[in-house]
């Protein structure tokens, strides 16, 4: 898994994009396997001041000292943070940044070509589709195809310099 | 482009720069030491080596071009020309564009530049000043012998070997003119002449050392920075170790480990001296806009200093010399009628001080003026109407945001950044920046900075069963309050009196923004912060121990986050951050404070 | 030709040019290389260079010891009378050329110079030196 090479391989004509398969709350999601780094158990969490909610806090990556953020929380799920000993942490590798993701499961790797992947409809979910790039199924179970960057990116930071308070004035 | 050929152009490049650093002092000097022929010396060999090596590793343009500076520096040598600040301003911008074209070079190895504008400033000073002589410009493929033996006066018999010929002819030219002792030259240096100069404390030559990524030197540096942390670990638990061979072993390598740690530390170290260097230049060309006459006194260069924190110095650096250029020293008239020398001084000194590096911008001009700085706050707005300040307070005015103490905003100085800023970056760096003044004697900034910032002396405290890292270094003091030391001011909060002095108390959830279980100060730790300009405390539930942690650098997604100066990690393996005492204090709204209305001045 | 074994002793400031220089003598087919980045540690590295230097190639714009005091003193000094010592200069000013075959240079080499340049003056010198013998 932590072979970024090997993620993308060519089956014939049509191009093989491999996706990690997880769950969050009652929905199932996938993210591009290229921007996973590994996944791990739970470690103990530092919570951090002045940051939202979603904002788990950091912990210790063999190190490196890496943020933690629940996406349940962040997508307003109903489910809230509960740890089961599936419960998991993804690293994914956003450019330069790395971040822990926690989500209730991880359950497989898909391939999937083109072919697979629709258009997003007019899903229902819980969150913003504009974080979806796609929609597969798998056992007849709708899978959406997260951009994490996206989920991740300019929005939380404005939303962390919010949370703190404003210099004294 | 093989790879030896690649090698060699980044080896070129690299001594390049390290060349143009070196020789920027010389150029600076020329003025000032005329007389002294080895800072023309060392410009010269500066061009030539330049010149040969560039055109021996293929940087053509680099090389036409130092070949033209070393004419023009060639005329200076031998005294055909006049050193005066003309020459030396182009002889710097020579040194400017040198510099830029290294640059350019280093970022993309086939760069082009133009130069036609130096060039036939150099020409036209060439042609000026020697036009009797018909100056013959070699062009760059004067370099082959044939332009040497063709240049030549003496004739030369035309054989093949062009060393042969030029033998032939000093041959016959000794013979010629009846020098006695053939061997004459030889001769005058008898065995026991004086011997060039003792190398064997020499340091050792480039070629001694190694480049190394920074990337894998921060790899170590957190390397050893995790094995500092288990060594903490291991001292702690020595005495439960029953075997004295353990134990013994335990304390031999906690000496190693800080061996190491020591050495691992100061790989990053670089010295001060090109940063210093270019405050030179800068003081030049400042004091010439303005028309001032200012010289700057350089001590310290040789101090160094974490690699990080002296690319993060520059700007600040610069911007207090020029201010002291700017607005320190008065105009040559205002300081004669001061009864002072027309010519200011500007002291840059950089020295050690405990845990500390200082770097001091001291000038000899005509100080802050207290009242000023008053009138001008309140004029902005930065003061209510009434309010007094006493004088610290009021230099403290000149690093408010949109502080200007000039009334004309010049080209020197007034240019968009201001002293909070150089207050920010410094304190960034986890520096600070004091200020001492006397009215009509002079200002001086000392600028303090940590030793290194990878691995700082914390102590470890818990706060609502969280744990964080305070710097030693911000702590003062820490001291176990009675209730009766803490009382609640009305408009100022809680007030903690320690030895008749009072003192601004808060208490570390509350700065953090988490909740607070009320407690009375007698189950609390003050911490006593004087790094500030005010000293205040904060309050914290408990210290668990000093121990050395390595700064991890927080995500960028924390980086807009003010209060922490990173993360660490304890010896049980979790993270805690790192807090800055200053900037948590100095985040939350002074609220009652006295100096409350005062912007960004708390 | 110089025997591939000879040991030579490369002179110069820059970095950039020991290497160059080092690397024509490879292509030579030397092997046994010594580098030295200025006229005066030139000096300590010949008068105590075991097995002895067989060529030394200088540079003559140094600082500390210009190679032209450094091939004075070669010269000087009874061991190394014979030393075959090769300038290599950018001057075009052959005056100072000529000063250097007064003071008793064995040949000199304007850079930048070719592997091809190189061997024709080492070759030239090796000559001299069998014709002196």
């Amino acid at each position: 898994m932590e072979n970024q090479k090997t993620s993308k391989s060519v089956v014939g004509a049509t191009s093989v994009e491999r996706y990690l398969e997880f769950s969050l709350g009652a929905e199932v999601y996938a993210m591009p396997l290229l921007a996973v780094r590994e996944v791990i158990a739970v470690p103990e969490i530092t919570p951090i001041p002045y940051t939202p909610p979603h904002f788990l806090g950091m912990m210790n990556l063999r190190g490196q000292v890496i943020s933690v953020i629940d996406l349940r929380l962040k997508f307003n799920m109903k489910q809230a943070a509960t740890h089961t000993p599936e419960t998991a942490i993804i690293i994914c590798n956003i450019g330069s940044l790395s971040l822990g993701v926690v989500v209730n499961s991880v359950n497989s790797v898909l391939a999937l070509t083109s072919q697979d992947i629709s258009e997003k409809p007019g899903i229902e979910s819980s969150i913003n589709t504009a974080y979806i790039t796609g929609v597969t199924r798998k056992d007849n179970q709708l899978v959406l195809l997260l951009d994490i960057g996206k989920v991740l990116n300019v929005t939380d930071y404005a939303a962390i310099t919010q949370a703190a308070p404003a210099k004294a004035a | 482009m093989d790879d030896f050929e690649k090698e060699l152009k980044v080896g070129f490049l690299d001594e390049a720069s390290q060349l143009i650093t070196d020789a920027e002092q010389c150029f600076l000097n020329l003025e000032s030491s005329k007389d002294d022929p080895s800072v023309l010396e060392k410009i010269f060999r500066l061009a030539h080596n330049l010149k040969g090596s560039g055109k021996a590793v293929g940087f053509t343009e680099l090389s036409e071009f130092t070949h033209q500076l070393e004419s023009l520096l060639l005329k200076l040598k031998k005294g055909e020309l006049n050193i005066d600040s003309e020459i030396v301003s182009l002889l710097l911008l020579c040194n400017d564009h040198l510099r830029l074209m290294v640059d350019g070079l280093k970022a993309d190895i086939d760069a082009k530049f133009d130069s036609t504008q130096l060039l036939s400033a150099i020409g036209a000073i060439l042609n000026g000043q020697a036009p009797a002589k018909a100056v013959v410009i070699p062009s760059a493929d004067a370099f082959p012998e044939e332009a040497a033996v063709a240049a030549s006066p003496i004739p030369i018999p035309s054989t093949q070997d062009p060393f042969e010929a030029l033998e032939a002819v000093v041959q016959n030219s000794v013979e010629a003119q009846v020098i006695p002792l053939p061997v004459a030259p030889v001769a005058q240096v008898s065995p026991k002449a004086p011997a060039p100069p003792a190398t064997t404390a020499k340091v050792a030559a480039s070629d001694e050392s190694i480049r190394v990524s920074l990337g894998k030197l921060d790899q170590l540096v957190n390397n050893v920075g995790e094995m500092v942390i288990l060594q903490t670990v291991l001292n702690q638990h020595k005495n439960k170790v029953q075997s004295a061979l353990l134990q013994k072993t335990i304390t031999q390598l906690s000496k190693i480990s800080k061996n190491i740690q020591d050495i691992s530390m100061s790989l990053r170290m670089i010295p001060l001296k090109q940063t210093f260097q270019k405050m030179q230049r800068i003081v030049r060309d400042t004091s010439k806009t303005l028309g001032k006459s200012i010289e700057l006194h350089i001590s310290g260069e040789e101090t160094e200093l974490d690699k990080t924190v002296l690319e993060n110095l520059g700007d600040p650096l610069v911007h207090l010399i020029r201010n002291a250029v700017d607005h320190g020293i008065e105009d040559p008239k205002e300081r004669a009628a001061a009864g002072k020398d027309p010519v200011g001084n500007v002291y840059l000194k950089a020295y050690h001080q405990g845990d500390h590096i200082v770097i001091e911008i001291k000038d000899d001009g005509k100080g802050l003026d207290a009242k000023k700085l008053t009138a001008k706050a309140l004029e902005k707005g930065l003061l209510r109407p009434g309010q007094t300040l006493t004088d610290q307070e009021a230099y403290h005015l000149i690093f408010a945001p949109g502080f200007s103490t000039k009334a004309v905003v010049t080209d020197v100085s007034g240019r968009g950044v201001g002293m909070d800023v150089v207050r920010t970056n410094i304190e960034r760096l986890s520096g600070e920046v004091q200020l001492t003044t006397t009215l009509g004697g002079g200002t001086c900034f000392k600028i303090l900075l940590p030793l290194t910032l990878a691995i700082i002396d914390g102590m470890l405290i818990t706060s609502e069963d969280e744990r964080y890292v305070i710097p030693l270094a911000q702590v003062f003091e820490s001291i176990r309050p009675q209730d009766k030391d803490v009382h609640f001011v009305t408009g100022v909060g809680e007030v903690l009196t320690l030895r008749e002095e009072n003192i601004q108390v808060y208490r570390l959830p509350t700065l953090l923004s988490r909740k607070l279980t009320p407690k009375p100060a007698s189950d609390t730790i003050a911490i006593v912060v004087r790094t500030s300009e005010k000293p205040f405390a904060v309050l914290v539930d408990e210290i668990i121990g000093q121990q050395q942690v390595v700064i991890k650098r927080l995500g960028a997604e924390l980086q807009h986050i003010r209060g922490f100066s990173g993360g660490a990690i304890l010896g049980d393996g979790r993270a805690a951050l790192i807090l800055d005492m200053g900037e948590l204090v100095s985040k939350t709204k002074p609220s009652q404070a006295k100096t409350s209305h005062l912007r960004g001045v708390a | 030709m110089f025997d591939p074994s000879t040991r030579i002793l490369v002179i110069d400031d820059m970095m950039t040019m020991r290497k160059l220089v080092s690397k024509v003598c490879k292509e030579l087919g030397f092997m046994d290389l010594t580098e030295a980045s200025d006229g005066a540690l030139g000096w300590e590295a010949l008068a105590n260079a075991k097995p002895p230097i067989g060529l030394v190639i200088s540079d003559w714009n140094m600082p500390n010891c210009t190679g032209f005091d450094l091939l004075k003193r070669v010269r000087g000094d009874q061991r190394f009378k014979e030393l075959p010592f090769v300038m290599v200069t950018a001057e075009s000013e052959n005056s100072q050329v000529i000063d250097a075959i007064k003071a008793g240079v064995s040949n000199y080499i304007i850079k930048p110079f070719t592997a091809d340049t190189l061997k024709e003056k080492l070759e030239a010198v090796h000559k001299k030196i069998l014709a002196g013998k």
